[in-house]
């Protein structure tokens, strides 16, 4: 992993070395102006000058001493603010490249496992030493890996997509309820060594205007998370799709891993994944739940994540407008 | 038969490694998850481990250190999809006798792991040189991996205990650094081969009177080492 030249830490030592001489400079001015004070007060009051006159003598230089001081605090604050954000910048630009090198990890991981699991596979194929029975197996595990290889690389594109030209949708007029309970049908068609219990509450005939397969990817893409972010023998999924006048929103929460307060605000960033990718919990790229929130933007909804912490759970909702 | 510890946490391609090695006759042992690998390593009995680097709960370099820690020094192959040469050097320096990266083929990895079977069968074969090397009150034990000189006394490395065997059985002969890394390593595995010198430098330390003036392991210019014996063996 390449290290950026000036990292947080440097700059943050910078920083505060700046902050301690500007105020030390601060405290050193002010002793040093009072001083300049007393001094002239004295010098006038040897010349001979009246009360008055020294009185006078001393406000004026107190206000000329205070807007100097002013100044100089002023100064003082613009630099260090600037020092402040320059640090931030860093900070943020360091997570930055902390999160792209995991996404690239992930993807690398991603591509290259199934890649090889292939390559494995049609070598044992070819191979006199397994026996015809065993081989009989080889080909839905081909298919397989190539079906991850297939949902990855059109993550990536579709990633790009959304880079280059926007969302470019196929909006027409959709029935959500039919989509989310054919999402639901297939999730529990997916075999799975463990048991799905899944709740739902679908209000009947929301309509809006949407991209069918844009939208059904989303729902499908929080369903497999609630499966897949999971650790418990028993995943259970409560979906409901409620609506008002103008709104439907349809949320998903399951009794999963849940997520920190810090990577609930970072969730759905490109390349966000939680955790290191060397010790990946899970499988995934960083991409689904960023692409999730680009398609619902499109849509000009909005979709959030709550949880009460690590280990409670989640609950993802999307709010669409209805279509007419 | 030989047994294999995996530890590879993508089902599809375990399952593909556990077709092919059982194939090849030997016993294998998968685990698919980093949690657990050291315990269940310590409990079996193992002759090569083959580890994933990105696994869920603790990664392979981690397991790697602390297989290596606890005094094991069965040979370590790491299979896994970072290539970068850094990333390859880090599975090395944490005790990994090889790499190889995804994908790859089959046979590759097969041609592999009879390379580390053959080289750990010459470390332990005492036909050229005996399992304990003694020379002018200096010892070597090939089989318990420790050595003792005026440095004091030191467990070894297997890569080190192969770089000594090779010079041994060569005394009085120079051999290249090259060779040495094909004997002791069997591919290019390190990006320099000015890497064995570390090795050297190790060996001199526990063996030689001054390390920086050896005796018994001399660099031979241009060309690489080579181990002079007992001083009585000597030709002047």
């Amino acid at each position: 992993m390449t290290k950026p030249s000036i990292t947080p830490k440097t700059a943050l030592v910078l920083f505060i070395a700046l902050a301690t001489a500007g105020l030390a400079q601060a405290i050193w001015w002010t002793v040093f102006m009072a001083g300049l004070v007393n001094e002239k007060v004295q010098i006038a009051t040897n010349l001979g000058a009246d009360e008055d006159a020294i009185s006078a003598l001393q406000k004026q230089e107190i206000a000329r001493q205070v807007m100097v001081g002013l100044e100089g605090i002023f100064f003082l604050v613009v630099i260090i603010a600037g020092a402040w954000l320059i640090y931030r910048a860093l900070v943020k630009t360091n997570e930055l490249n902390y999160h792209q090198q995991n996404f690239l990890m992930a993807v690398t991981h991603e591509l290259k496992t199934p890649l090889a699991s292939i390559m494995i596979y049609i070598d044992s194929l070819a191979s006199p030493k397994i026996s015809e029975e065993r081989k009989l197996g080889i080909l839905p595990r081909i298919k397989s890996d190539a079906q991850r290889l297939e949902s990855l690389v059109e993550k990536i594109l579709e990633a790009g997509k959304f880079d280059r030209s926007g969302a470019n949708l196929h909006k027409e007029r959709i029935d959500f309820s039919k989509l989310v309970q054919l999402s639901i049908e297939r999730l529990k068609e997916n075999p799975s060594d463990r048991s799905i219990i899944v709740e739902s509450d679908i209000a009947s005939n929301v309509v809006i205007i949407g991209d069918n397969s844009a939208l059904t990817r989303t729902v499908e893409s929080l369903l497999d998370n609630a499966v897949r972010y999971n650790d418990k023998k028993t995943v259970k999924i409560n979906i409901s799709l409620q609506y008002n006048n103008d709104t439907m929103q349809l949320r998903i929460t399951d009794n999963g891993i849940g997520l920190s307060k810090k990577d609930q605000k970072r969730i759905f960033d490109r390349f966000y994944r939680v955790g290191s990718e060397l010790r990946r919990e899970r499988s995934g790229s960083g991409l689904g739940l960023f692409l999730c929130r680009e398609i619902i933007r499109a849509h000009d909804g909005t979709i959030k994540v709550k949880s009460e912490g690590v280990g409670n759970g989640s609950t993802f909702s999307i709010t669409l407008k209805i279509g007419n | 038969m030989k047994t294999i510890f995996l530890v590879e946490d993508d089902a599809n391609l375990a399952d593909g490694l556990i077709l092919n090695l059982e194939a090849e006759g030997y016993q294998v042992i998968h685990l698919s998850e980093g949690h657990n690998a050291v315990s269940e390593f310590q409990r079996g009995s193992f002759d090569l481990v083959l580890l994933d680097i990105m696994l869920p709960g603790v990664d392979g370099l981690t397991i790697c250190k602390e297989i290596r820690e606890a005094g094991s020094t069965v040979p370590i192959l790491f299979i896994t999809a970072r290539s970068e040469t850094d990333q390859r050097i880090e599975g090395l320096v944490a005790g990994g006798d090889d790499y190889i990266t995804k994908p790859f083929e089959i046979g590759e990895l097969l041609a592999r792991i009879q390379g580390i079977f053959r080289r750990e069968a010459w470390l332990q074969s005492n036909k050229k040189v005996k399992e304990v090397f003694e020379f002018d009150g200096r010892t070597v034990d090939f089989s318990s991996y420790r050595a003792s000189g005026p440095g004091g006394e030191s467990e070894l490395t297997r890569k080190e205990c192969l770089v000594m065997k090779y010079l041994v059985e060569r005394t009085g002969k120079a051999v290249s650094r090259d060779h040495l890394l094909d004997a002791v390593w069997g591919y290019h595995t390190y990006p320099t081969n000015r890497t064995i010198d570390n090795f050297i430098l190790k060996l001199r330390k526990i063996l030689e009177d001054d390390p920086k003036n050896p005796e018994y392991i001399e660099t031979v210019r241009g060309v690489g080492y080579r181990f002079a014996g007992a001083r009585k063996n000597r030709k002047e």
